[in-house]
């Protein structure tokens, strides 16, 4: 009889847990969960004199882009960094996009830069293109 | 009957309840994985790696993987077949290629199984280490600092040297440190002037037999 108390209150949190636990697990993958230097577009764009580096292909960047963006593909790299180095300074942050928010390409290219560049202010936008399209719109 | 008893029969109901209801909840998941994280580090020389996240269908019945997806195009994702029988096993396969990449890289698999609310999330972390890097690639100096020098920690890969760096030599000057066949060398670079802005690039040629290779270093005076 004491554990009774216990006993009704795990029961209720497990009946009414489960069913919620799997909703909980989807908020945190949607990407809900702030990661470190993860920004969305509107903080991206209230940012001064941002270096925009675009992560997609060349055939995506030709279509469309942030204006002033530089492309930089992974798969380049040597070859593209150049242009990013010419235009960077300490007081630019970097923002780096790819093409949404299913992309992982702008977290790793983000954190390359931090390493290979020797600075903390580069940014990736989790929602990528399609979210400034669609803030654009 | 005593309100004690109501509340000990309500709980005990309660009890049993959520007891038989368990496999409905999906409580416990239909395929044990072995692993959710497959973690490898990727030589040079090797372009793609294959990992294979193993699986057993430990529910009484058939499991169906209707989708699996990787979080990026550099991985190709896959399940060994559709649908798993009770007590079967089965794998999904994550080739990743790793063209032109370096450092470290993280890839998320979803397996999507039918009637789970959500997918089952894999992870594989590859560290493909690079014939040379460097940490950082680039120093800088303001207009009118002390042009004292500045250090950057560059590794090889195992057996190549470092051949030569080519550099513009009327804007700064490097140095090496680091015992010949090491695999960690330390370059520091000095600007001759910091008058005026500047930006130049260095190539530290590292070569092994005939294979060689030139790595770009920065180095600026910026305003």
């Amino acid at each position: 009889m004491s554990n009774s108390p216990f006993r009704a209150a795990g029961a209720a949190f497990v009946l009414l847990g489960a069913p919620i636990g799997p909703a909980v697990l989807q908020w945190a993958l949607n990407g809900d969960v702030r990661e470190s230097h993860q920004v969305t577009a509107a903080e991206a764009k209230s940012m001064s004199e941002v270096l925009w580096i675009d992560a997609r292909s060349r055939a995506e960047y030709e279509l469309g882009r942030i204006p002033q963006a530089i492309l930089l593909e992974e798969k380049l790299w040597d070859r593209q960094l150049d242009a990013v180095v010419a235009e960077w300074s300490p007081a630019r942050p970097i923002v780096v996009y790819c093409a949404s928010s299913a992309c992982g390409k702008s977290r790793d290219i983000a954190r390359r830069l931090r390493a290979e560049l020797g600075v903390n202010n580069v940014f990736w936008m989790a929602g990528g293109w399609r979210e400034w399209e669609t803030q654009a719109k | 009957m005593r309100t004690a008893e109501m509340v000990h029969t309500m709980t005990n109901k309660l009890f049993w309840l959520w007891v038989a209801l368990i496999p409905a909840q999906g409580i416990c998941a239909s395929l044990s994985w072995e692993r959710d994280t497959i973690q490898v580090q990727l030589p040079h020389a090797q372009e793609s790696y294959e990992a294979a996240f193993t699986f057993r269908n430990t529910s009484r019945e058939a499991v169906k993987i209707e989708k699996v997806e990787a979080s990026c195009g550099c991985t190709n994702a896959t399940a060994s077949k559709t649908i798993f029988a009770p007590g079967e096993t089965g794998q999904v396969l994550a080739k990743y290629s790793a063209a032109g990449q370096s450092g470290l890289k993280r890839v998320g698999v979803s397996v999507w199984i039918a009637g789970e609310a959500a997918p089952k999330e894999l992870s594989l972390v590859v560290d493909v280490l690079a014939k040379v890097g460097a940490a950082p690639r680039l120093v800088y100096w303001r207009v009118h600092d002390k042009p004292t020098p500045k250090a950057i920690r560059l590794t090889v890969a195992d057996g190549y040297e470092i051949e030569a760096i080519r550099h513009d030599n009327t804007l700064v000057k490097p140095a090496v440190k680091g015992a010949k066949g090491s695999r960690e060398y330390e370059i520091t670079l000095t600007p001759l002037k910091t008058g005026t802005p500047m930006r130049t690039k260095l190539d530290v040629v590292v070569s092994r037999g005939t294979d060689s290779v030139a790595y770009a270093l920065y180095a600026s005076v910026i305003e």
